[in-house]
């Protein structure tokens, strides 16, 4: 009985992941064709079924790029760097998108050495930091196991122990710091033009405090009913509707 | 009594000929009244007596000359006389005439259990009653105008006038075809006043305004509204006056009765457009005024600006769209975004449309807006007419090389402005699922080899056991090497450094406490362990550091002291072993 279960399990999930990469072929040929509207679509179905890749991400901002929904188009290839950091073709979409939005936000220049950290860190998907930091510590410890039994003194050995738990050690300290981001930190991107920001979660006139375009990156501080604060890059902040941003 | 009396003489009881007794079933059909007016209605029954279900009838037929105002009904009676049982189940519905004249129920098949049986057809005398204002209860449309264009707004207002007590419940509007329709007005609930109509007071009240935007020519109609409610009517008690039925009680002895009242369709006629109509007409009618403004007069190149188009007046606002807007090359314009403020306090569609574009200039120099233009009709004067804003000439400066220009990162923004994406990746990905734990499992593994490693206590520790038991057996077994590499580097004291290679020699190969001795405790400790010969030649050896290139005969033995300790040692490891 738990045999034929086991394999109805297995065969519903292939099922399913065919129709996955079925509809992912169909939103392809979509695009291909110019449907753009119906590519973006059909990737967004396929979200739905709660599956995700850096491909369709990438695609799906394609698809919005071509329809001009550049808030959108930003979200999707924000999302497939996270998946896929140091992909060149998303990394330069992006910056093309980027250039078509009509918000200009400078934050404050973090200096050299900070700058450096951040792009290490963005360069790397959590797991991917783990995985190293977790090999380097393996590596170390084997070292430490091999001093101890066969009597490596000092040398070579001694000197690629320290350096690598060094390294371990850093590199777990960066993904720690990439884990607390991710999980203090919602951060969304505008999708709607010329949103209004007011000072709290009403709409009055005299509440306006400044307004925002589509593509523009916030950190969401507070998610109620209807509407979302924000901290733009600048530290500006204030509320918006919750349908004119979307999370990351 | 006398209601009952009434009621037998106006009730026309239709027994049917099929129906009578099958199996003890009978099956009758009946109506309340053949003679009604216009607005009255009649109560249609089917009964059956001593059936085990509901009959079922398909009433279709009847509407095509009645309004259905309630129903179906639905009563099952049971009674007992002399000790026998009779039940009878009623399927009942109330119908409304749609015209006036001679009206006929036609025959309805009646299903019940596997039996169909047929109904004979009724005729309905219906009076055409005091229609319009002579009546009590009355619906007019009234329009504010005779005849229009296409597009022009038609206002439309039902009101209900009344003289005796009637209570409408809700209705709908019904549907305009050949219009665009704007509800103007809806109350929440009916506001009466009173007005004089031909020397009779009626209390009036508007029911609906419509503003209507036709939307083709010839003679177009404007539906009725149709309206239920229910109707006081008092009934006769009052000649039976006692003091039980005291006038007081009066309001008891009221009963309702379900009213439709219709108002009658109106007729318009719909003009077409007069000749020479312009290019750029694009179904605009009313009177408007465009007007545009910018929210700067310079900017810097890559600072976006407002641009705002403003059409105010009076028309048929929505049902037409604006030119395409035409913006120079060396700007880069967003979709608008499109708001419209209705004027709350005019039956006339009056307000503002704001059509709001984001401008972005990507090149320094002037920058000139065109004018927008926009034909309309003006119903008012049935001619033609334009409406257009000025250009606007905006100058764009290089910028004060603010951030817009000056980091690296928006200088090739600049570049890419004109470039395109790179196009999709095709190759089927991995798919993950979005509802994932944020680390994968085989990095849980290699943190688990860790801990592996790390943790094992028996495998260090023996290990470690290991080390230590072995430790003393490594140094001695070192000791001889270590002392011939002493032995081979350049010194300036030979002797001295002789004597202690020596010592630190015996030092670690016989685990000495300390390797500071001399000559006798050499004697002691390695009397027995070595050859007699090979002390007393060591002895001599010791002697001769000690005392140096004093000793006699001290300079010659400065060249060969390094090499006899080397071979005394080699001897001495040998004899140890």
């Amino acid at each position: 009985m738990k045999n034929i279960i086991l394999i109805f399990v297995l065969f519903s999930s292939l099922i399913l992941a065919e129709s996955v990469d079925q509809l992912f072929e169909i939103a392809n040929e979509a695009m291909s064709q110019e449907y753009y509207r119906e590519a973006a679509n059909q990737y967004e179905s396929i979200l739905h079924q709660g599956f995700e890749s850096g491909p369709l991400y990438y695609n799906l901002g394609n698809a919005y790029f071509r329809q001009h929904l550049y808030g959108h188009a930003i979200w999707a290839y924000e999302k497939s760097l996270q998946l896929r950091p140091r992909n060149d073709d998303a990394i330069y979409n992006l910056d093309l998108a980027n250039a078509r939005i009509v918000d200009r936000i400078d934050a404050p220049d973090p200096g050299i050495i900070l700058t450096i950290y951040r792009q290490i860190k963005n360069a790397f998907t959590l797991n991917e930091l783990v995985f190293w930091g977790a090999g380097i510590l393996l590596l170390s410890v084997l070292i430490y196991g091999l001093k101890r039994l066969f009597g490596f003194y000092g040398g070579l050995s001694a000197k690629m122990g320290g350096i690598l738990t060094i390294m371990a050690i850093l590199i777990h300290g960066i993904a720690l710091d990439k884990y607390w981001t991710k999980s203090d930190h919602i951060s969304g991107i505008l999708i709607a033009n010329g949103v209004d920001v007011f000072s709290g979660p009403f709409e009055r006139d005299d509440s306006i405090l400044f307004r925002v375009n589509e593509g523009t990156k916030a950190d969401i501080v507070a998610w109620e009913d209807r509407w979302v604060e924000i901290i733009l890059m600048d530290g500006k902040k204030g509320w918006i509707p919750a349908g004119t941003i979307r999370k990351l | 009594m006398r209601s009952l009396v009434k009621y037998s003489v106006v009730t026309a009881w239709l027994a049917f000929s099929s129906g009578i007794l099958l199996w003890g079933q009978t099956i009758n059909a009946t109506v309340d009244a053949t003679r009604i007016s216009m607005g009255e209605t009649v109560t249609f029954k089917i009964e059956t007596v001593d059936s085990d279900e509901m009959p079922t009838v398909d009433i279709s037929p009847i509407l095509s000359q009645f309004d259905l105002v309630s129903g179906p009904g639905q009563q099952t009676n049971i009674q007992w006389v002399n000790g026998r049982m009779t039940s009878s189940r009623v399927l009942s519905w109330t119908f409304t005439p749609k015209k006036a004249g001679i009206l006929m129920i036609p025959k309805l098949s009646v299903t019940l259990g596997k039996k169909t049986y047929q109904t004979t057809s009724v005729k309905i005398q219906v009076a055409k009653g005091a229609e319009g204002e002579e009546a009590n209860i009355f619906i007019r449309a009234e329009l504010d105008k005779e005849s229009a264009y296409v597009g022009e707004q038609i206002t439309v207002t039902y009101k209900l006038y009344r003289s005796a007590n009637f209570s409408p419940s809700p209705y709908t509007l019904p549907t305009f075809t050949g219009f665009w329709s704007e509800v103007v007005y809806t109350p929440r609930s009916l506001k009466f006043r009173n007005v004089t109509l031909k020397g009779k007071s009626f209390q009036a009240a508007d029911l609906y305004k419509v503003a209507l935007f036709p939307t083709k020519t010839g003679q177009l109609t404007i539906p009725s509204l149709t309206v239920q409610g229910q109707m006081e009517k008092k009934t006769n008690r009052r000649a039976r006056r006692s003091p039980v039925f005291d006038p007081f009680f009066d309001s008891f002895f009221t009963e309702t009765v379900t009213k439709q009242v219709r108002s009658p369709e109106k007729q318009i006629n719909i003009k077409s457009y007069p000749a020479m109509k312009p290019y750029d007409f694009s179904g605009a009618v009313g009177s408007f005024k465009l007007s545009s403004t910018v929210d700067a007069d310079s900017v810097n190149v890559n600072e976006g600006f407002t641009y705002t188009v403003r059409l105010k007046g009076t028309g048929n606002m929505g049902q037409f769209s604006l030119p395409d807007m035409q913006f120079p090359e060396a700007v880069e314009a967003f979709p608008p975004k499109e708001k419209f403020k209705k004027d709350p306090f005019r039956d006339a569609l009056t307000g503002t449309m704001t059509w709001e574009y984001i401008l972005i200039p990507r090149k320094a120099g002037s920058l000139f807006i065109p004018r927008v233009s926009m034909s309309f009709f003006d119903p008012q004067t049935g001619t033609w007419d334009k409406t257009e804003t000025k250009g606007i000439d905006i100058s764009v400066m290089a910028g004060k090389e603010s951030h817009a220009l000056s980091g690296e990162f928006t200088k090739r923004e600049v570049e890419l402005l004109g470039k395109d994406i790179r196009f999709i990746h095709n190759d089927n990905p991995k798919w993950l699922p979005i509802q994932r734990s944020i680390l994968s499992r085989s990095i849980l593994w290699i943190y688990g080899f860790v801990f592996l490693l790390l943790l094992m206590p028996g495998w260090i520790h023996n290990a470690t056991d290991y080390r230590l038991s072995t430790e003393s057996g490594r140094v001695s077994r070192g000791a001889v090497k270590k002392a011939r590499k002493s032995l081979n580097q350049p010194t300036e004291d030979p002797f001295s450094l002789a004597s202690q290679t020596l010592y630190t020699y015996l030092y670690e190969r016989l685990h000495l406490s300390t390797p500071n001795l001399d000559s006798n405790q050499i004697k002691e400790t390695l009397d027995g362990l070595i050859p007699e010969a090979l002390l007393l030649q060591m002895i001599t050896l010791v002697n001769q550091c000690d005392s140096g290139r004093f000793a006699p005969g001290g300079e010659a033995l400065v060249e060969t002291i390094l090499s006899d300790t080397k071979s005394l040692i080699i001897q001495l490891d040998k004899a140890l072993a």
